[in-house]
């Protein structure tokens, strides 16, 4: 099940009529633990037996944790818990890419060896459960967060429904004491929820999908297409992914805050940023700051006795970013996708240390043609990684990196209205909407007319411009 | 007014502008709020109806059904449904119970299970669905899009437009063009919703730019999914042939599709998968004469298509005479099983 899926409204509905009426007791706990168990069980058995393992290790340890007084004890059991997450990652997730890895390399040495190819099947989730699990106990282990004190409420935290499938990656100091506290949706929350829900609902059915097909024929072949198709291509992607993603993200934010629970921004205008820092900071951002908080700092606070101080940040920025792209999928072209973005971190943050020590000396600042270079700058680097990212092989990458950079006319040409509309429109929804304002926070605020004629437009939208056929959403298989 | 009413008057006020603005654009585009099943005849006025065609618009722009039932003789009738199956018109072939005898078209673009009519939630009970889902062991994915149909159809009745992206876009395009005194000439209309017309056009795909085509089969592909040919439809057809055999003579018409939607869309493991549904059939309701047209030496070439799986004007005057030769048995080319296909019989 899914938030398209046919049965998801039906399943939401008797959820918050549920949770109405135990409202305020220790039930509300065991309601949305038994809600958001079914949401796991409708996805994958295996999945959900692994989310109960991995929340009942992480609890045990929470609490061990906190009560040991021996660094040392502490220690191991931070360490048993990582193992039990990142182990359960690697296996599931990783198994054949590092085994084809293993592979590769005894054959480059001239040890060629058979590896075995096993389909485990991707359990639903497992990617933003494990990370969730992972935050929870090295944030208690550092004490920045009390471990929780009933394993209901814990579980409920980590399998909860809205976020389950594809984040927002919130932390337990986030989204735990909301459970605790059993908080109650006012009749804003319930507004501001179906907001975000029909937003989301219109940012997938009706752009990402309708824009899908067309990407997926442009980039099952890059190579009998001429550059003007594979630029388009590219573009339609970059528009599918966002549409995609920030809109099952709007979607979580919605359901959960119709049950009274906020869930941290996911997305906030990412194209409109002037930098690739700034483009991080806006895309995916619980995802960014995870990897910031938990690889990056901790890489950063391990390695500050290196020499070369802008080396060693640029090496883990490098690094970072590699695992962030690996973690989007096994396969090279993630891992090079984030290392590309890493590079364009490092440069980025060479750059912004000249910038500053010019603005120190009196130089001119950036102009307004500065600013729209930069922003051009920064989305040429987002499209070209999203080619990588999005291209079945490194082979079909390189064809399509080739042929778009050669400008090759030798190719079919293909027009897609639907991409061209899509993009027009993420465009002036960039241009227009201030990148730092939540329009749908401040909606709520509005007068009725207003509210009633800017839910009716974006319903209006969906009914007439919603796909039919629903893509599965794009995160959820990473 | 309180909080809570304030929202419940916000909520009904949005339903009520999507509900106008649906009905509005429904009304603008030319999307019918109820479904399309009309009624044609063919043949001799002053006759009773003895011969019904149960086919989807493929069986329309192969077959010139008016020179066949002059040519036979007999009054024929449909009830012709666009985009519609075998599980449709086995709903509909009840009323027509007076019939002799039936005319089935099938193609390998009517008998995919993936392609879903959208019509089917008007036409087809849901029980009638979920136990032909359940019969054929349906994975969870099919059942949840078929289902996902019938929300769609209900959700229809109350805003048309539910589920006719393509028709909207494309209708508002045409609409924004004719505004500016021109028509579009040269792209899709993207009805997926193919009319039921009697008249094959003329238009031919090999004449179609390069990108055109290609958009047709990115469009197609999202919309028809993995091919498969033994689920509900399939047991439909079974039963419409059961039925058919019961009332008189059957005949199916085997429709060809051009050669771009065989290469763009199907593998050749479809393709036998389609073989191995046909062959089941035929061994299911045994008496029932199959005239295959789509062997018909290069008819699946694009210059005799008006899209990917409609025969044009060109390609229907070699197959529509063709189907009348081999059904007086004039040229029993190709016909399956050990039937051999006679007038006689067909009457």
């Amino acid at each position: 099940m899914t938030f398209t899926s046919v049965e998801f409204p039906l399943f939401l509905s008797l959820l918050l009529l549920l949770q109405h009426a135990v409202r305020r007791s220790a039930l509300e706990t065991y309601l949305l633990l038994l809600g958001s168990y079914l949401f796991c069980v409708s996805g994958s058995l295996t999945g959900t037996l692994l989310v109960f393992t991995t929340s009942l290790v992480d609890y045990t340890v929470g609490r061990r944790i906190h009560a040991a007084e021996d660094p040392g004890l502490r220690k191991r059991w931070l360490l048993a818990s990582l193992a039990c997450n990142l182990g359960i990652l690697a296996f599931f997730k990783y198994a054949n890419f590092l085994m084809g890895a293993v592979g590769s390399m005894a054959g480059t040495m001239g040890m060629p060896m058979s590896v075995p190819h096993v389909d485990f099947g991707l359990p639903p989730g497992i990617s933003y459960f494990t990370f969730t699990g992972v935050s929870y106990v090295v944030d208690v282990y550092y004490g920045r967060l009390d471990p929780s004190r009933r394993f209901a409420e814990y579980a409920a935290h980590v399998a909860y429904f809205p976020k389950f499938l594809a984040g927002p990656i919130a932390r337990a100091g986030d989204v735990l004491p909301q459970l605790t506290a059993h908080v109650r949706a006012s009749a804003r929350d319930f507004e501001v929820g179906l907001a975000y829900f029909l937003l989301g609902a219109v940012k997938k059915l009706a752009i990402a999908d309708q824009v899908a097909p067309h990407v997926g024929l442009i980039f099952s072949d890059p190579g009998q297409f001429d550059a003007l198709t594979l630029l388009q291509g590219a573009i339609g992607y970059s528009v599918q992914i966002y549409c995609d993603f920030s809109g099952y993200s709007d979607m979580a934010i919605g359901c959960a805050r119709m049950m009274g629970v906020r869930l941290p921004q996911n997305f906030a205008m990412p194209y409109s940023a002037t930098s690739i820092a700034e483009f991080w900071r806006r895309w995916h951002i619980t995802l960014s700051n995870w990897f910031r908080d938990y690889v990056f700092l901790p890489l950063e606070i391990a390695t500050r006795a290196a020499r070369f101080p802008s080396l060693r940040v640029s090496a883990n920025l490098l690094l970072t970013m590699a695992l962030c792209g690996l973690w989007h999928g096994a396969a090279w072209t993630f891992v090079l996708w984030g290392a590309l973005h890493g590079a364009a971190l490092a440069c980025n943050r060479a750059w912004t240390a000249r910038t500053a020590r010019r603005r120190r000396t009196g130089q001119r600042a950036g102009s307004s043609l500065g600013t729209l270079a930069s922003r051009l700058l920064t989305l040429g680097v987002v499209v070209g990684g999203w080619i990588i990212f999005r291209a079945e092989s490194w082979a079909m990458a390189e064809v399509y990196l080739l042929r778009l950079v050669r400008f090759s006319t030798d190719g079919m040409r293909m027009l897609s209205p639907q991409i061209v509309v899509a993009t027009v429109v993420l465009i002036a929804a960039h241009l227009l909407v201030d990148k730092d304002r939540n329009w749908v926070e401040q909606l709520a605020e509005g007068g009725v007319p207003a509210r009633a004629a800017a839910y009716g437009t974006l319903g209006l939208v969906l009914c007439a411009f919603g796909a039919s056929e629903i893509v599965p959403f794009l995160y959820s298989g990473f | 007014m309180g909080a809570k009413g304030r929202l419940v008057g916000i909520v009904f006020s949005a339903l009520a502008l999507v509900w106008l603005g649906t009905h509005v654009l429904a009304a603008l585009v030319g999307i019918p709020t109820r479904v399309a099943t009309g009624h044609k005849r063919y043949g001799p006025s002053d006759r009773p109806v003895k011969a019904l065609i149960s086919g989807s618009s493929l069986t329309y722009s192969a077959i010139d059904w008016a020179s066949v039932a002059d040519r036979l003789g007999m009054a024929i009738e449909s009830w012709p449904v666009p985009g519609s199956s075998p599980a449709e018109w086995e709903q509909l072939q009840r009323r027509s119970p007076q019939v002799t005898t039936t005319f089935v078209g099938v193609s390998l673009y009517d008998l995919n299970e993936v392609s879903v009519c959208e019509f089917r939630a008007n036409i087809v009970p849901i029980r009638q669905t979920l136990e032909d889902l359940r019969a054929a062991r349906a994975d969870v994915s099919f059942v949840r899009r078929m289902l996902n149909w019938y929300s769609l159809t209900w959700l229809r009745s109350v805003f048309p437009t539910v589920g006719m992206s393509d028709r909207v876009i494309f209708g508002l395009r045409d609409k924004g063009l004719s505004l500016l005194g021109r028509r579009n000439e040269s792209d899709d209309t993207g009805a997926a919703l193919q009319v039921v017309a009697d008249e094959a056009p003329t238009e031919r795909v090999s004449d179609w730019p390069e990108g055109r085509l290609l958009r047709r089969l990115a469009s197609m592909r999202a919309n028809q999914g993995r091919p498969w040919f033994a689920g509900p439809k399939h047991q439909s057809l079974i039963r419409l042939l059961r039925r058919a055999r019961e009332q008189g003579a059957v005949v199916v018409l085997v429709l060809p599709v051009s050669g771009p939607f065989q290469e763009g869309i199907l593998q050749p493991a479809d393709t036998s998968a389609y073989e191995t549904s046909l062959s089941e059939v035929e061994r299911a309701v045994p008496g029932v004469i199959w005239v295959r047209l789509d062997d018909i030496a290069g008819i699946t070439s694009a210059e005799y298509y008006s899209d990917l799986v409609h025969l044009n004007s060109y390609g229907r005057s070699i197959v529509s005479p063709e189907f009348m030769r081999r059904l007086r048995g004039d040229e029993p080319t190709r016909v399956t099983g050990d039937v051999r296909v006679t007038s006689q019989r067909a009457r």
